[in-house]
């Protein structure tokens, strides 16, 4: 049994967790965002247009990167593909803190971007970006040589997977509607 | 509140969600990716399963040294066994990788933090993080962040590199068949 710092697992044996806002939290944070990729990944795998997501660099698991099928989604690009990063309580830049996120209560930086062999591009973002208010926010634009638009959007999810399945949601809706 | 009532009220991503998964998988899932330890009910709501089944769930998970539990205040509370979560990640990465691709993922994973060392000029991705202040632009700062959160998860990797490939043997070895 736990005396309330440490936790118990199956056989009993208590430890304790490093705490999740402070001291020795970038050790446990790397472990963190490792796990949480890989659950995101293994939860794109069962997203039904995806066709294969792994985790890049190869070794490295520093982003998820996932074949798509975008005929799924109305398109008529032949490839597509998406990206996505998450980080665990991320650093700011002076200036920016989570005082300035609005729309949503998590706490991790993300990032779901889509691409496709068009160059048509979008993806949900939750990140402080000098174009929109509140770091939560859509971006998308029909080719790399054009500037993103920016819309401000809301999320409910608070866990990542909850997340990454109400942004798969979101991207569906403005793909199909593009 | 009837069944349907209840249906009615679901955000749409939920019906795509339940329609590729069990209650079981999200359950799992949404335990697996958790960033702090939570309650079977915060966990039930996220997963959009009845509270009494998910803490069914839960318990297996436990049972099967994939959660751990914590009693805290406002109940017990769930999250990943970092044990059984860094042993996973080595299987995963003996799974998929011979001994010789273990070892020039480690090199790529050296190579790309000696780059970091001579580009930012600094020995640590604490003293990165360290080098950002209020003269640089919002932009640059935000790369030195995350290049040092990349910095810290690539060492991560090099240490679950260096531990597959010090006990591949071990990690590899199966009975052999019986004559």
């Amino acid at each position: 049994m736990s005396d309330g710092t440490g936790t118990s697992n199956a056989r009993g044996l208590t430890y304790r967790l490093r705490r999740a806002d402070g001291g020795r939290e970038s050790s446990q944070d790397v472990g963190k965002r490792h796990r949480i990729l890989r659950s995101l990944r293994d939860e794109l795998e069962r997203y039904p247009c995806v066709v294969h997501a792994r985790g890049v660099p190869e070794g490295r698991y520093a982003e998820i990167e996932a074949e798509l099928e975008p005929t799924y989604f109305g398109r008529e690009s032949t490839q597509a593909s998406l990206r996505m990063t998450w980080q665990p309580n991320p650093r700011f830049p002076p200036g920016v803190s989570l005082d300035n996120r609005v729309r949503t209560d998590l706490t991790s930086n993300f990032t779901v971007h889509y691409h496709e062999s068009s160059g048509f591009e979008c993806g949900v973002h939750l990140e402080a970006n000098p174009h929109v208010e509140g770091h939560l926010h859509y971006q998308a634009r029909a080719s790399p040589d054009v500037a993103y638009t920016y819309e401000e959007v809301r999320l409910d999810a608070g866990s990542p997977v909850g997340v990454l399945w109400e942004v798969l949601e979101l991207l569906s809706d403005r793909l199909e509607s593009h | 509140m009837t069944d349907s009532e209840e249906e009615n009220e679901e955000p749409a991503y939920v019906s795509r969600w339940k329609a590729a998964t069990t209650g079981f998988d999200r359950v799992r899932s949404v335990a697996s990716s958790l960033e702090e330890p939570r309650t079977a009910g915060w966990i039930a709501a996220e997963a959009y399963v009845s509270e009494p089944t998910t803490r069914n769930h839960l318990n297996r998970l436990v049972d099967l040294g994939v959660l751990v539990t914590e009693e805290r205040a406002r109940g017990t509370t769930y999250y990943p066994d970092p044990v059984y979560t860094r042993i996973n990640a080595l299987q995963e990465l003996v799974a998929e990788n011979s001994e010789a691709e273990l070892t020039t993922h480690a090199t790529e994973i050296q190579a790309d933090i000696a780059a970091w060392k001579e580009e930012y000029d600094v020995e640590t991705p604490r003293a990165l993080r360290a080098s950002v202040a209020e003269e640089i632009d919002v932009e640059e700062a935000q790369e030195r962040l995350d290049v040092a959160a990349d910095w810290e998860s690539a060492q991560y990797h090099l240490s679950l590199l260096r531990d597959a490939i010090d006990h591949y043997d071990t990690y590899t070895a199966r009975p052999s068949a019986s004559a």
